[in-house]
């Protein structure tokens, strides 16, 4: 170990794990090495040159500190994780306890549906024989402010224009995931004729669960791929 | 005789200045430090404890990235790059450094370039 690296090491007490602690103890005692030189090339002598590279930090329990909260945070959380995968992840609960919800107080208590009845204005008989449908429409209403969370979150975080958008557009991608894995799975496994003999179920099924929900996610999350970056107060 | 920036200020742009250095070219933190001494005739000065935190945090959020490589005299130094990411951010940066300049100048008569 320089001496160097020693005196860095000994001043800047990180407590990161081993490799981290190593990389910033190097980075800084090739930093003060460098001062040190460059010192000495502008003609001060050896003394004068390593009290002032030795001054270089007043306060290096200040300076720990400061490396730690950035170096420790990344440990924790990295950056994807902060801007794509817990707000997707949030976006994704947000709008599968919405349908629940929705599907609660709609099969339930019929509630919803006598209030829907009279705002809209159509035959009592409709309502009730369209329920599944009326879920899904009220999902879909509400499905922007899924979209919105999850961008709003990635953004955040300092997200880019893609991580929000993906991020918002979670929900759908999950199940974009099941249909293109575990339904062709079935079809082969278990052989599941169904779907095979029905193919236009499974394209509306595509939209109903996969596209129209993609677009009114989308829709919710368009105020926040508008990039604008905040500038720190000089 | 220089006039240097106060220490406040100079934290603030430190994000401006290094994107800026990053992206003619590949640099370490020493490197840095002393293009943007030089490259403001002075003005601005970054020690090692206002450089590095900065350094750390632009590179959490994905803007640089730091490679250890060998330097010219053959020492191992850590250079950092601009990525994608940080290029895209200086644009917009730019410009409200621009728009806060103006605006500091119909407030308080503070002309610059």
């Amino acid at each position: 170990m320089s001496e160097w690296k020693r005196m860095v090491h000994d001043k800047l007490n990180l407590g990161l794990s081993p490799q981290q602690d190593e990389e910033v103890v190097s980075e800084l005692a090739g930093h003060l090495e460098d001062l040190h030189q460059d010192l000495r090339q502008r003609g001060l002598s050896e003394s004068v040159a390593l009290r002032l590279a030795f001054a270089a930090v007043d306060d290096w329990k200040d300076l720990a500190r400061k490396i730690r909260s950035t170096k420790r945070e990344e440990t924790v959380m990295n950056h994807r994780t902060k801007t794509l995968w817990l707000p997707g992840l949030m976006a994704f609960a947000a709008s599968s306890i919405l349908l629940m919800i929705l599907q609660r107080l709609i099969m339930l208590r019929p509630t919803l549906l006598i209030t829907l009845e009279h705002i809209i204005r159509l035959p009592a008989a409709f309502w009730w024989k369209n329920q599944v449908d009326v879920i899904c429409l009220c999902w879909w209403v509400l499905l922007p402010l899924c979209g919105a969370a999850g961008a709003c979150l990635s953004r955040r975080a300092g997200g880019t224009r893609l991580a929000c958008a993906a991020a918002s557009l979670f929900p759908s991608l999950v199940m974009l995931g099941l249909f293109c894995c575990i339904l062709p799975v079935s079809m082969v496994i278990d052989k599941n004729s169904y779907l095979m003999q029905h193919p236009l179920y499974f394209v509306l099924a595509m939209v109903n669960w996969i596209m129209v929900p993609g677009l009114a996610l989308l829709l919710g999350a368009l105020p926040f791929l508008q990039r604008t970056t905040s500038l720190r107060q000089p | 005789m220089k006039k240097s920036i106060s220490s406040k200020i100079s934290r603030g742009s430190a994000e401006l200045a290094i994107l800026s250095l990053l992206e003619k070219q590949v640099l370490y933190g020493f490197e840095i430090c002393k293009r943007i001494e030089e490259g403001s005739g002075g003005a601005l000065c970054f020690t090692l404890a206002s450089l590095y935190p900065m350094l750390y945090e632009l590179e959490k959020r994905g803007w640089i990235e730091g490679k250890w490589q060998a330097n010219q005299a053959g020492r191992d130094r850590r250079y950092y790059r601009l990525m994608p990411e940080g290029r895209r951010q200086l644009a917009p940066l730019r410009k409200q450094w621009h728009a806060f300049f103006v605006a500091l100048d119909q407030l308080a008569g503070v002309h610059h370039v």
